[in-house]
């Protein structure tokens, strides 16, 4: 009896008798998130706006946030399954940047909250304007793992072709930002970027899509803005 | 691919919830798995099945339930599945469209066989 009355608010319909049920409709990755929302509010506390870089191996996050770093006040975390390859790019040009290797997670695909989150603390003592987190390359599995970022952009290359974003629609409708690199190379590809956006519409119509080439100084310029423009928002919402 | 850290966070969570219950009384666990969330159900199933025992979970079975992934159209209102290449709306065509569900990773029940070895826990927390 005294059973009954412990589990009455969790009580079901469903399970045979002998058994009592516990109903939860729990997030599995609760864990992580419980990390990443703290991350989130200790950045947007601070002012620092998290930026979680996701895209496939080669599309140009690296070279997209070395780009950003000319105009912006940033620090890096790098997350590889080996090697200090992007890290040391990044200390060479003076960015603040600590690397992650997944390969003591068992070589994971994607970084999780709990494994970063002593590395942005640290990040953040540095007093940057901007952080930004470069994941695993991998266009699945980032997507399902809450860093605690403001912004989840996506980077994505024009000779990766222009039917991903119905053949991995679950990174394409969880990124808030998809930046196209490599637009030098569309007539080369044959590749029409206006049709492309359209496509990422169809299945994220609120998404912010934006271009750039590395061969193409300016063409950096109107992501600058736009970041700016989302921590301003971030900031303002801090002070109002 | 992360079907095993999804697998190894799903045993920490069963666990966290159980508490002082005894693991090896879980009969089985209720998963609701999104479509859209990247996770191959039987691969998840598979590293369950490996790590569920290593953890005590001796007799627990496993039931995964895919959760359809939903859109609504923005122009007129319409919730609909769609299909494998299309993403509009089948009512009106429109493209205007917003993912509303389908990422789901929830665990929904877990089943604990009654038994009187755990009365002494029930009454310790109650």
């Amino acid at each position: 009896m005294k059973r009954m009355l412990f589990f009455e608010h969790l009580e079901g319909h469903g399970p045979s008798e002998d058994v009592t049920r516990i109903n939860l409709g729990k997030n599995i990755l609760q864990a992580n998130d419980e990390v990443a929302h703290e991350i989130f509010h200790l950045y947007t506390d601070r002012g620092v706006f998290l930026t979680n870089v996701m895209g496939s191996p080669g599309s140009g996050k690296t070279t997209l946030i070395k780009a950003l770093a000319k105009h912006l006040k940033i620090a890096v975390l790098e997350g590889d399954i080996a090697s200090s390859v992007d890290s040391i790019e990044f200390a060479k040009i003076g960015v603040p940047v600590v690397q992650v290797n997944t390969d003591v997670y068992g070589s994971a695909c994607h970084l999780e909250a709990p494994w970063i989150a002593d590395k942005l603390r640290l990040l953040v003592e540095y007093k940057p304007e901007f952080v930004f987190i470069e994941n695993v390359g991998n266009l699945v599995c980032p997507s399902d793992f809450n860093l605690g970022e403001h912004e989840r952009l996506l980077v994505y290359s024009i000779p990766e072709g222009f039917d991903k974003p119905i053949k991995y629609p679950p990174m394409f409708t969880k990124a808030t930002t998809v930046v196209l690199t490599k637009v030098d190379l569309a007539p080369v590809m044959e590749l029409d970027i206006e049709k492309f956006k359209q496509s990422v519409r169809q299945i994220n119509p609120n998404v912010q899509i934006l271009t750039f080439s590395a061969k193409d100084e300016d063409s950096i310029s109107p992501i600058v803005t736009y970041l700016e423009g989302k921590r301003q928002a971030l900031l303002n919402s801090l002070s109002s | 691919m992360h079907e095993y850290y999804v697998a190894k966070h799903t045993i920490y969570q069963i666990k966290k919830e159980l508490g002082e219950i005894d693991p090896t009384l879980v009969k089985s666990v209720g998963l609701k798995i999104g479509k859209m969330s990247g996770i191959i159900p039987d691969a998840l199933n598979m590293y369950l099945n490996l790590i569920a025992p290593e953890e005590g979970l001796t007799n627990a079975t496993f039931d995964i339930v895919l959760a359809p992934v939903l859109f609504q159209c923005n122009d007129c209102k319409n919730v609909f599945e769609p299909s494998r290449e299309l993403f509009w709306c089948p009512k009106c065509k429109s493209s205007n469209v917003t993912f509303i569900s389908g990422n789901e990773l929830e665990i929904q029940y877990i089943d604990v066989e009654n038994s009187t070895n755990n009365n002494k826990e029930v009454e310790r927390t109650t």
